[in-house]
């Protein structure tokens, strides 16, 4: 296990983190992204799914299948 | 090797065919194009499927599948990582760009930048803007040119100026319309052959198993390593890729912004931008990204000897039949044609709107406009044309990510500050955009790049400047407009109602006409007729009854579609509730039945906007 394979994951999604945060903040402001609306409540978990997927992806494919298969050998 | 080698006559007369039958296409849309919004922004109708499809082909650019797969063929899977850091732009992308663009109904980026900061700040953003798009034109046209060359032996400029008249064909009979539909059929085109070529070549191989196992242990790494190598480094590609240029694609590319204004509502590009991001990208991803890493799993097991840059092809040609290989051919045109239309379909928007309009000829009317746009499509075109022997000098990739590196990080910084931040002021818009732009350009040259790039670049050498240089431009033009910001004086928070976050809902008012109504309503169904009493052909006669449940009232914005949904919008109108109709069919003026290509009796779906 490589740990600094981890740091384009934390990278990546911190600073989409940040990204998220401003537009959600900067949609909440002035009541246009208003979470008393379904559609709005939708858009929220549709962005907090997208990206707990990508995170789960990313993770996947940096600590667990880049092993595999083991030795490395076709 | 070319692919000439590799074609026979059968693949050439396959990719002949589907040239002529895209241009057919584009041409038969071009009768939905008679007036500019029908041209610059498709009438404003499409539904988000048919948009998130087309924006997939304008994504996948024309040098997407020699670029990615010779990537995925040197670092592996790691070719997949620019494709999937879009995701965190969507709450910025649509809950304060999108509205502010759409309601305001800002037909161009120039536009936006004179309402928010004043007129210099738009002829800034609008020479930006245009040597953005016309250096892309140039670059696009050399890639046909050349890819033309390598299956069909004919020199870059011929091949070019062929690929050039045939897009600029039908971009010229239909405009926005045209160019939807045909990269609708593209993005399908492009997608199902770069999927298909990696699943042959995964169950050429033996399944996934085998796949994954012939890999280098380095190539099955979704990102590179964080600051190696310096061409192909993590941080470098985040930069570039991931922060700059997505943030463009979103924020300041004319094309793209075009796209998303001719959805038919802001709900649909809701449900465009996730699919688009969230299914197609990523799939994109694959498909230009697969032939390489299948190329590599081919050359480690012994079956084929290949280069990097021309993974895809021969990967393509060693696991397709004669015929096949035509539609394999036949997409790498796809994702070629599809950029090139956008593009000059948005340098006409612009000359139009920013530079024809406002200080040519104003108020003249609309078919005028639509006539100057046609010959501003041409005039574009061929001036794209003359720039192919100016960027056959370099290569195709460094001459597009130097361009790229020079000119968005100071527009992006701008909008950026712009839409979130009501104090950043007019000069510190002009500060960031030509100041960002003159230190970007300077650390283009030596010895400038030595002495500002490396404090950017995390321990990497020369060769990783080019991609650091993004985040060195967009790191000196925030800073310069933040701190300009603080030494000048704000414009008042009315003057820039419905052009920053907390504004929307003013653009939202703006939009309509009058107080938003965002109560929740149901999707009406029934039949249109035409109604010659109706004068306004803005207003939609509609059954009283239907009000209560569309949770509408007189005065609020309603779209109405053919409910045949492969129409994708094509045939539909936008209105006001007018006075209601004494039956239960939709009752529209002559003027709106023609507008939304309705015949009497027509089966349709009525819904609120917004």
């Amino acid at each position: 296990m490589e740990w600094a394979r981890a740091w384009p994951i934390v990278c990546q999604f911190g600073v989409g983190s940040v990204l998220c945060a401003i537009g959600l903040a900067a949609g909440a402001r002035g009541g246009y992204f208003d979470l008393k609306l379904k559609a709005d409540r939708r858009l929220l978990g549709i962005v907090a799914v997208g990206f707990i997927g990508l995170l789960i992806l990313s993770c996947l494919f940096t600590f667990w299948l880049p092993q595999l298969p083991a030795g490395n050998t076709p | 090797m070319t692919v000439g080698n590799l074609s026979t006559p059968l693949d050439i007369a396959v990719m002949i065919t589907y040239f002529v039958v895209v241009v057919g296409f584009g041409l038969y849309f071009g009768r939905y194009s008679s007036t500019t919004k029908d041209f610059f922004f498709g009438g404003q109708r499409f539904a988000w499927w048919v948009i998130a499809f087309s924006a997939i082909a304008t994504t996948v650019g024309s040098y997407s599948f020699v670029k990615y797969s010779a990537a995925g063929f040197s670092y592996g899977i790691s070719s997949t990582q620019s494709y999937l850091n879009d995701w965190f732009w969507v709450p910025i992308l649509l809950l304060v760009w999108l509205p502010i663009i759409y309601y305001q109904r800002i037909k161009s980026i120039p536009e936006y930048f004179e309402r928010r900061f004043g007129r210099p700040a738009r002829m800034a953003a609008m020479v930006f803007i245009l040597l953005y798009l016309v250096g892309y034109v140039g670059i696009n046209l050399l890639t046909l040119g050349t890819a033309l060359q390598s299956i069909l032996g004919w020199p870059v400029f011929f091949g070019a100026s062929v690929a050039c008249l045939t897009v600029t064909l039908y971009v010229f009979a239909g405009g926005q319309t045209s160019v939807i539909m045909t990269d609708l059929v593209q993005g399908i085109t492009l997608l199902i052959v770069g999927l298909a070529v990696f699943l042959i070549g995964v169950a050429h191989l033996g399944g996934f198993a085998r796949f994954w196992a012939l890999l280098p242990e380095g190539h099955r790494y979704l990102f590179s390593a964080f600051n190696a190598p310096d061409k192909f480094s993590f941080i470098g590609i985040y930069a570039q890729d991931g922060l700059a240029n997505t943030g463009a694609f979103v924020l300041m590319n004319q094309g793209m912004v075009m796209r998303f204004l001719a959805l038919r509502s802001v709900h649909d590009a809701r449900r465009m931008s996730v699919v688009w991001l969230l299914v197609l990208a990523p799939l994109a991803a694959i498909t230009v990204s697969g032939g390489g890493w299948i190329a590599r799993a081919l050359m480690e097991n012994g079956e084929l000897d290949v280069e990097a840059k021309h993974a895809f092809v021969q990967a393509a040609a060693f696991l397709c039949r004669p015929g096949i290989f035509g539609f394999v051919l036949a997409a790498l045109m796809a994702a070629l044609m599809s950029t090139a239309d956008t593009l000059i379909n948005a340098v006409s928007a612009v000359f139009v709107n920013d530079i024809y309009r406002p200080y040519v000829r104003e108020n003249a009317p609309d078919r005028h406009y639509l006539r100057v746009a046609r010959i501003t499509s041409l005039s574009t075109a061929a001036f794209g044309l003359a720039l192919v022997p100016l960027f056959s000098n370099q290569s195709i990739y460094s001459a597009h990510g130097m361009f790229t590196a020079a000119v968005t990080p100071p527009i992006v910084m701008a909008i950026l500050l712009g839409v979130l931040w009501p104090r950043y002021t007019p000069a510190a818009a002009m500060a960031t955009l030509v100041g960002g732009g003159i230190l970007v350009a300077v650390s283009l040259f030596p010895p400038f790049d030595a002495w500002l790039l490396p404090p950017f670049s995390f321990g990497m050498g020369p060769d990783s400047y080019k991609f650091t240089r993004a985040l060195y431009g967009l790191v000196v033009s925030g800073v310069l407009g933040v701190v300009v910001t603080f030494f000048t004086r704000p414009l008042p928070l009315t003057a820039i109602a419905g052009l920053v976050s907390g504004t929307q809902l003013d653009a939202m008012r703006k939009f309509k006409g009058g107080e938003v109504n965002r109560r929740p309503g149901r999707i009406m169904y029934g039949h249109v007729m035409t109604d010659p009493a109706i004068e306004n052909d803005d207003l939609i006669g509609i059954p009283a009854a239907w009000l209560p449940d569309m949770a509408a009232e007189t005065g609020d914005l309603v779209y109405v579609c053919d409910r045949r949904w492969w129409f994708g919008g094509l045939r539909s109108v936008h209105g006001k509730v007018g006075p209601p109709s004494a039956d239960d069919t939709l009752r529209l003026s002559p003027g709106a039945m023609a507008r939304g290509h309705f015949k009497d009796g027509e089966a349709v779906y009525i819904e609120k906007a917004f």
